[in-house]
């Protein structure tokens, strides 16, 4: 392990349990969530805007690809894009809660899961395609990185929206997926189920498999930005898979072990894609470099906190965390790992 | 399936249309005082208390690819129950009412198969509400073949029941309906009450799938000469003295449960092993087992197995013959 010096900072408090963060492009804000119904904006200079952005629990909140807006879903059935000093510019709304929300990566549009609907939303307030109804509730939805699909998990399959109301195809599978995740190289899809496994689908035609085994259902899933390899954490496990060449058929995960209890933020840092990040509910946040043999553990970090979610910075070694008090926390790793 | 203090306990409400389920949380609402309570319903009814968050869900079942019933799960309470516990202001207790046609199984299972709900809640009892005047018409429904009748399903399930409109039935015809009941479930106690107005003790907190109270209420049988009716869905009790073989006895709920778990609704028992002075305590619903080691045999305690099973086609001698055979001679 090499030393290193971790300086943790508290950006902003909210009333309660932080459901989302997210990070501004340029790396100098953050944007939070909470289950009180409101978003904060936190920037690296202490200035902190909070409002009340939802009636009952804020699901989702993030930064818009451009920088100029966030975005947030709540258990009201909303969605709503609100401006740096958190005037509201546009909103949707659709019978049923909220559970996820993707802005589209080369553009201001997003996209949200609301009931049984996929709710797309302009940032100039143009409702963008009205989508017909899924057969089940949407639980996870997500872009592919070329903005021309859109993919969203509901109990039942993956249905894949392009231009038009119907989905385009389905990938139909028997079983609740909760996240979903496509390859920045377009290459695959990846869900993390409720039976506690994860369904992969190569997007061009089709075809699957299933990882299971794990000991709880999969709530995280992160793609390295080359697409070379996914990341799930399930309990206090997380599992690398290498998806280069013919896929992770047949193949056994990097397993990374450590924390004491449930994950809850998990991601590649931006900064340096070989490495990985990580929090849990005891308050660790822990960096990995994933390796086949040996300890892949480059630095863990003990906190007072009982995290809830993650992001880090596109522009720094840092991690963003919610906490489910309130808190939101940036933890910074100084010195560059050793390579 | 242990119970922990700092878990928030779940009562299911369930019953048919009309049977007295909302009036029954609309009871518990307004006669408690001093507990937050969280109402999930599937139904519109007409709650309205001022301390209570109601919450409409719409039955949303995940059914998995494993093709197990008991991986089978109510999607839409967990999604609830899983924003509800991230407040800080918890609620001290919740309530979930079903709609008429709802299967207990889904509801019940949810508790035990996902692992935040399970971290975070107990299940302390589901509580069945009947209709006195009109249960009999229910049960005796005749379904197409594949179809459920879910009134004797909720029944089967039931930990408690209580018996409501008795104002609108004879003496006579609560006698048989309790007859009836206990056919079907013969180890949920029942009380006979109008406007579904009961004893909130007797409802809530009742600790109905904690090990440590597994059958503290004792399982009334009745003679198979008392089955007035045909009906699939029974309770097959087992009381038997002598010590059993920790293989035996092994093998023997493996079979059960492979064999007979789709079948199974309930199950509950006290078993005497050989070579251990603890009482065996388990509990199931469907494949879904759970067991430990209890507390020492009291000095004047009669060491007998007891165990009550409530399923559908279950075959009392069939199982009652191999389980004699896990005894040690």
């Amino acid at each position: 392990m090499t030393p290193m010096s971790v300086t943790e900072r508290v950006l902003a408090v909210l009333p309660d349990y932080v459901h989302g963060v997210d990070v501004s492009p340029d790396g100098r804000h953050t944007v939070a969530g909470s289950v009180s119904g409101h978003v904060c904006i936190a920037d690296v200079d202490g200035d902190v805007r909070m409002f009340e952005a939802h009636d009952g629990d804020v699901v989702r909140a993030k930064w818009s690809p451009s920088g100029q807006f966030v975005a947030s879903c709540g258990v009201d059935g909303a969605l709503r894009i609100w401006d740096l000093a958190g005037s509201m510019v546009a909103e949707a709304q659709h019978r049923g809660w909220a559970t996820d929300l993707a802005w589209r990566t080369d553009g201001d549009e997003v996209a949200a899961g609301i009931g049984r609907c996929v709710v797309r939303l302009l940032a100039n307030g143009m409702k963008a395609v009205q989508h017909e109804e899924l057969p089940a509730s949407v639980e996870c939805v997500t872009w592919s990185e070329d903005g021309r699909r859109l993919f969203a998990g509901h109990y039942g399959g993956v249905a894949i929206f392009q231009g038009s109301a119907k989905p385009v195809k389905t990938f139909p599978w028997k079983g609740a997926p909760l996240v979903v995740a496509a390859s920045s190289d377009g290459k695959w899809v990846v869900t993390g189920n409720q039976d506690a496994s994860l369904h992969v689908w190569k997007v061009a035609n089709g075809s699957e498999l299933q990882m299971t085994g794990f000991s709880t259902k999969v709530l995280l899933i992160a793609w390295s930005r080359n697409s070379l390899r996914l990341a799930n954490a399930a309990m206090n496990e997380i599992s690398e898979w290498d998806f280069s060449g013919k896929g992770p058929k047949g193949s056994k995960p990097i397993g990374m072990l450590g924390h004491s209890s449930r994950i809850v933020g998990l991601g590649y840092v931006p900064t340096h894609p070989d490495l990985l990040g990580s929090v849990a509910t005891d308050g660790s946040a822990r960096l990995w470099r994933p390796v086949k043999s040996g300890n892949s553990l480059i630095q863990s970090h003990r906190t007072q906190h009982v995290f809830s979610s993650m992001r880090w910075s596109p522009t720094e070694l840092r991690m963003v965390c919610g906490t489910s008090t309130g808190e939101v926390v940036s933890i910074s790793f100084d010195e560059e790992p050793g390579q | 399936m242990s119970t922990s203090d700092s878990k928030v306990p779940v009562t299911v409400v369930t019953g048919f249309l009309g049977s007295g389920k909302t009036t029954l949380v609309n009871y518990i609402l307004s006669e408690n005082h001093g507990k937050r309570i969280a109402v999930i319903e599937n139904e519109f009814g007409e709650v309205g208390v001022d301390d209570a968050l109601i919450i409409d869900a719409e039955e949303e079942i995940f059914e998995m690819n494993n093709g197990c019933i008991c991986c089978t799960v109510r999607g839409d309470l967990i999604r609830i129950l899983g924003t509800l516990m991230k407040r800080r202001d918890r609620f001290d207790y919740i309530l979930v009412e079903t709609t008429g046609l709802a299967d207990p199984a889904p509801v019940a299972q949810t508790f035990f198969v996902d692992d935040e709900i399970r971290s975070q809640l107990r299940l302390d009892a589901i509580v069945t509400v009947v209709d006195a005047k009109h249960l009999s018409m229910h049960l005796f429904e005749e379904k197409a073949d594949g179809v459920e009748n879910e009134a004797l399903e909720q029944i089967a399930f039931a930990d408690r029941i209580l018996l409501n409109k008795t104002d609108l039935a004879s003496e006579e015809e609560l006698v048989e309906v309790e007859g009836h009941l206990r056919s079907i479930n013969a180890s949920a106690s029942v009380v006979r009450t109008h406007m579904s107005k009961v004893d909130l003790d007797w409802v809530l907190n009742v600790g109905a799938f904690d090990l440590q109270r597994v059958l503290e209420v004792e399982p009334t049988f009745l003679d198979d000469s008392e089955h007035v009716h045909d009906q699939s869905i029974v309770s097959v009790g087992i009381e038997e003295a002598g010590q059993v073989d920790v293989e035996k006895i092994n093998d023997w709920l493996g079979w059960l449960l492979g064999e007979k778990g789709v079948d199974i609704f309930r199950m509950k028992g006290i078993l005497n092993v050989f070579g251990s002075d603890n009482r065996f305590v388990f509990q199931g619903v469907h494949m879904l087992f759970d067991g430990q080691p209890d507390r020492a045999w009291g000095e004047k305690e009669d060491r007998v197995n007891k165990m009550i099973f409530i399923g559908r086609n279950l075959d009392r001698d069939e199982i009652t013959q191999r389980f004699r055979k896990c005894l040690v001679r």
